[in-house]
């Protein structure tokens, strides 16, 4: 049997993203500041703020009144499988990695011609006019084989940094990756299935979760809520439901 | 898409390089077949003409680039990347014009100086069918992903390039009999380019989308609407891939294209086609070929302004023509499922 080959890349629960944006924040913060840094931040207090994202946070609205949902939606490089950015590119700045599956781009052999980007379907490359380059998500490969760092934080910092854990990291070519289970378990998909790229990102879906809540074990607060402006919990809210209209 | 004034500038001016040099090599080669030759300077200058467009076209095209100093990386990777042969075959081709225009220099024989401008239309062709080639691979953008990208790319600069060289050969004095032949070809192309651009934007008025955003996001739900770009100002997704058609610029745009580009040059070729079988001159076919410039500037704006990336769905900027995708309507008209 032929190696298998290793593909890298991030699963994203649309179940569990709150929409925070700290994956965004978090991505901007290490890759302006990494080793492929600085990434261009055009008047950040002013009032046409302008700059190079990797990642990015999209909130939609499903349904129509009242019968909604709110789905919050972070987009960064698919890493896909059969990249049309690399195929179309004329100097060969961006390439797949045999050995991980990443994605990236060779800044110093880039002329800027944005070619690639027009022929990612997601939206996923941004143009840095101020180096004259093109920019993507790198999966944040100066960290995830970093040895500077403690072995705990070698992973992308869109991962370590999101407070419902909606993201995780790993080779999607592993069966027993905690991204291949997570994507077998939960029916992830990808995005734009029919544009033939073959993202290696998945993303989870939105879907009903139910919480079983044992009755019993409430306790309810003496305190008036009126205080805190909060709504005083009872005992008769059995479960927690999640408003989810897809799944 | 954001149309680049650079790209709109060199895809219509090498295309009339193009076109030119094709009509002056077409016009040597008629006129060293029959004995009776075209004067050289008029070639000559034909040639030049074609490669002075050529070469605005090229310094234009420096422009869009961020890098000029990396500018011969562009052609490594010929075997894949349109781009890349577009970048290779532009200087070949100025190369065999130029070598054109050096055997005329120097009085070589008849069939070298053939030969490097049959090579030349070879790359000439080779070219126009390129810088097509780079737009109409681009699936995610439906009003270019065609055959008709490249087929117009090239016809329309056939039939500047006809106006021109029917220019060229009148202020050369080249004599009435090679401009009537050059007149009546680039009749015909510009007729021809005509049609087919029609054709082009019928397809692209009846296009539809070929996906929407419940895809693009994979939320299983017929309604789903953006509610937050997340930026707080635009940025390169939502200024790259989108041209907003205000107020009906598009349309007068296009009015402009057919009016300029084909409608009034074939009147006013039509009419020194007359004028030159009666003895005259033909002097509207020199306004036509400066109109049929700016006609093809506004063709290629608008063919970039017109251009509708699959990526707006994520912005809200995607705009639906309302074309109807046909797979799903002969699903609609297809038996009911079976109960279960
Ligand atoms: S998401 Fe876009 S930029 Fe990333 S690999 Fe796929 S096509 Fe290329
Ligand atoms: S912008 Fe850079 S990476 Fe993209 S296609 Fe052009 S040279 Fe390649
Ligand atoms: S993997 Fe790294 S570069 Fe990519 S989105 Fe996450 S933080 Fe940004």
């Amino acid at each position: 049997m032929s190696e298998r080959q290793k593909q890298l890349a991030l699963v994203i629960d649309l179940n569990k993203c709150v929409g925070c944006h700290a994956c965004a924040t978090n991505c901007k913060s290490w890759n302006t500041s990494g080793q492929f840094g600085p990434l261009p931040d055009k008047a950040p207090y002013g009032e046409e703020p302008d700059g190079v994202w990797f990642n990015r946070v999209q909130t939609y609205e499903a349904g129509t009144f009242p019968n909604v949902e709110v789905v919050h939606f972070p987009k960064s490089c698919l890493h896909c499988v059969d990249a049309p950015c690399v195929k179309v590119c004329p100097t060969g700045a961006s390439h797949k990695r045999l050995e991980d599956g990443i994605v990236l781009v060779n800044y110093d052999d880039c002329i800027g011609c944005k070619y690639c980007s027009w022929a990612c379907p997601y939206g996923c490359r941004e143009f840095d006019d101020i180096e004259g380059v093109m920019k993507k998500c790198t999966l944040c490969v100066d960290r995830i084989y970093n040895e500077d760092l403690p072995i705990a934080e070698r992973e992308p910092a869109c991962v370590l940094c999101c407070p419902s854990e909606a993201r995780v990291f790993g080779d999607v070519n592993d069966p027993e990756s905690r991204v291949s289970r997570a994507i077998r378990d939960n029916m992830g998909f990808k995005l734009m299935p029919s544009a033939g790229t073959n993202p290696a990102n998945h993303y989870l879906p939105r879907r009903k979760v139910k919480i079983e809540v044992d009755t019993a074990r409430i306790r309810v607060r003496k305190k008036p809520a009126a205080d805190t402006g909060r709504r005083e919990m009872t005992g008769d809210m059995g479960a927690i439901e999640d408003f989810s209209a897809g799944g | 898409m954001r149309p680049d004034l650079s790209i709109v500038t060199l895809t219509a001016l090498a295309g009339i390089g193009e076109g030119i040099f094709i009509f002056i090599v077409a016009i040597d080669s008629e006129s060293v077949f029959t004995g009776v030759q075209v004067p050289l300077p008029s070639l000559f200058f034909g040639a030049f003409m074609a490669l002075a467009f050529t070469g605005l076209g090229t310094i234009a095209s420096f422009f869009h680039l961020h890098h000029k100093d990396r500018g011969t990386k562009a052609i490594r990777q010929w075997r894949f990347s349109w781009l890349s042969r577009e970048a290779l075959l532009l200087p070949l081709f100025m190369l065999f014009v130029g070598g054109y225009m050096a055997l005329l220099v120097i009085g070589a024989p008849d069939s070298f100086r053939l030969m490097a401008g049959l090579l030349g239309i070879f790359f000439a062709m080779a070219l126009a069918f390129s810088s097509g080639m780079i737009y109409a691979t681009i699936t995610f953008v439906k009003e270019w992903n065609s055959a008709f990208t490249p087929v117009n790319f090239f016809m329309i600069g056939l039939a500047v390039g006809g106006a021109w060289a029917v220019f060229v050969l009148e202020i050369t004095g080249a004599g009435n009999a090679y401009a009537l032949t050059a007149l009546r070809f680039s009749i015909g192309a510009t007729f021809i380019a005509m049609i087919l651009k029609f054709l082009a934007y019928l397809r692209n008025a009846n296009i539809y989308s070929p996906t929407g955003v419940d895809s693009a996001i994979g939320a299983n739900h017929p309604d789903v609407v953006l509610m937050d770009k997340g930026a707080c100002y635009e940025h390169y997704n939502t200024k790259e891939y989108y041209h907003k058609p205000f107020r009906g610029l598009h349309r007068i745009v296009r009015t402009l294209v057919v009016a300029t580009l084909f409608v009034a040059p074939l009147f006013l070729m039509m009419k020194d086609y007359d004028s030159i079988i009666s003895g005259g001159s033909d002097t509207f076919t020199m306004v036509a070929a400066v109109i049929m410039v700016l006609g093809t500037f506004a063709e290629r704006w608008l063919f970039f302004a017109e251009g509708n990336h699959i990526q707006n769905l994520y912005y809200g900027n995607f705009i639906n023509k309302g074309g109807v995708n046909p797979i799903l309507v002969s699903n609609k008209n297809s038996a009911p499922l079976p109960p279960g």
